[in-house]
């Protein structure tokens, strides 16, 4: 409840009663509350598990509820998130993001921040532990190895590596190791003011905000870490920063959008990483049975 | 006789009393507005080096101050700031001005200028509110100056009245 709580402090009076009445005329329990969607004169929409929504028609979001949200998120300093609102989110207490977006500002062809927020979206955090259990022995059979997630979007796989980091980092079911875990968009540890907000396990070291290809070489140098780990692999800067990584000893464990191995092989950069060089475990996910779903579990 | 010589003395420490305190008023007038503009300045830093949000850059010049009023006037701040209500930034700054800062140490004049800062345009980027800051401190210096210039004077023209003011009224009494 008191998760809850630190998201329906960012929320007006009157829509968070309407918010509470909603969800407790049709027997929701919180825990399940995955969004909260703000739009500018338009109702509020609130979304459950299994993208269940519900629309509350009563109340239309005004400026002031806008700005409202903006000043509770921010504390009375939007100066002193430029940069996170540049990037389209807040992270708040808890470990719950909202995005914020309105009005680009745009200098010599980049976003350089943003203005007149209109559309603010509470994404409520939500840890799932042990969600990990069966990929472990898989990942760290003898020692841990090179591991890429696939994953369609909202299949779970940052929840599968948050956890997977865990795990390996408290050395359960598996031997521990100091991990280094680069949040380049602060949704794995979600830390707020440099501390994570999940729990990502005692031997991990958070590296927020920072993009991933710089990440990793910083963090292969400040921290001598056993085990780096980035969410949601990207271009050729990131699969050489894994390489380099990977060339120094250390481990990587990574996600990546896509929908099955053949998908992740299209891609040129990301070919060669599969295999004996690279990444030598596979794990799939889908969401056939559900957020989560492992797919299948492949050896390269 | 004696009680006669112990009411003059009695009421000619008084009026010098009267008039060294306040000599000492307008002297603590001037020392509390340069600190309130130096605790102006360290917060402006902290917001252009650290981009700190303001309960944070509150409470660590409230940490780092050693006067009383000002280390009670920002950690009250920051305190109400991160609380989970809603409050008007403005209308907090100027309550706790009043509240901890003015005393009987400051004018009217000194204190309009000072809930100024409250209306920092907290929604806009932090050159905005540098500017701003800086903008009040230039005034508060311009104050401070003009209230330098003629402290001196002033105490000097207190604490002669005063012992001239006690002399009159024990002749006038006796």
């Amino acid at each position: 409840m008191d998760n809850i709580a630190q998201v329906l402090r960012i929320l007006p009076e009157r829509i968070k009663v309407e918010v509470s009445d909603v969800i407790k005329r049709n027997g929701l329990a919180y825990s399940k509350l995955t969004e909260i969607h703000l739009r500018i004169n338009q109702s509020v929409i609130i979304k459950y598990e299994y993208g269940k929504e519900y629309i509350i028609g009563n109340i239309h979001i005004t400026s002031e509820d806008i700005n409202y949200c903006l000043q509770m998120i921010t504390k009375y300093s939007i100066y002193a998130y430029q940069d996170s609102i540049r990037m389209g989110f807040v992270t708040v207490k808890g470990g719950h993001r909202v995005g914020v977006m309105g009005q680009a500002i745009v200098e010599n062809g980049t976003i350089s921040g943003q203005k007149n927020i209109t559309f603010v979206n509470i994404r409520v955090a939500h840890q799932v532990l042990g969600c990990a259990k069966n990929v472990i022995p898989f990942i760290c059979s003898g020692s841990v190895h090179n591991t890429l997630i696939i994953s369609p979007p909202n299949c779970g796989k940052t929840t599968l590596l948050r956890d997977i980091i865990r795990n390996i980092s408290n050395g359960i079911d598996c031997i521990p190791r100091k991990v280094a875990l680069i949040d380049e968009r602060s949704e794995i540890a979600a830390s707020f003011e440099g501390v994570p907000q999940n729990d990502v396990g005692q031997r991990t070291d958070v590296l927020d905000l920072a993009p991933k290809s710089q990440g990793m070489i910083l963090a292969l140098r400040a921290m001598s870490p056993e085990v780096i780990a980035i969410d949601e692999l990207g271009g050729v800067q990131d699969i050489d920063a894994v390489k380099q990584v990977i060339h120094c000893g250390c481990k990587v464990i990574a996600t990546i959008h896509g929908y099955d191995l053949q998908d992740c092989c299209n891609r040129k950069e990301l070919k060669e990483m599969i295999g004996h060089h690279g990444f030598t475990k596979v794990i799939i996910l889908s969401g056939k049975k559900g957020v989560g779903t492992i797919e299948s579990m492949v050896n390269t | 006789m004696i009680i006669r010589i112990v009411g003059a003395v009695i009421i000619l420490l008084t009026a010098v009393t009267a008039g060294i305190c306040l000599s000492y008023i307008a002297k603590t007038r001037i020392k509390r507005l340069c600190a309130m503009v130096s605790s102006l300045y360290i917060l402006s830093g902290d917001i252009r080096y650290g981009m700190t949000s303001l309960p944070a850059a509150c409470m660590n010049i409230a940490r780092g101050s050693h006067n009383d009023y000002l280390r009670n006037f920002y950690q009250r701040l920051s305190i109400d700031l991160n609380k989970d209500e809603f409050i008007v930034f403005s209308e907090l700054w100027k309550r706790l001005i009043y509240t901890y800062v003015k005393e009987i140490y400051l004018t009217e004049s000194d204190c309009e200028v000072l809930c100024e800062i409250g209306e920092l345009p907290l929604h806009l980027d932090k050159d905005m509110q540098i500017k701003h800051i800086e903008n009040i401190c230039c005034r508060l210096n311009d104050i401070i100056a003009e209230a330098k210039s003629g402290v001196n004077n002033k105490c000097r023209i207190y604490q002669c009245t005063s012992i001239a003011a006690g002399i009159i009224i024990v002749i006038l009494l006796l």
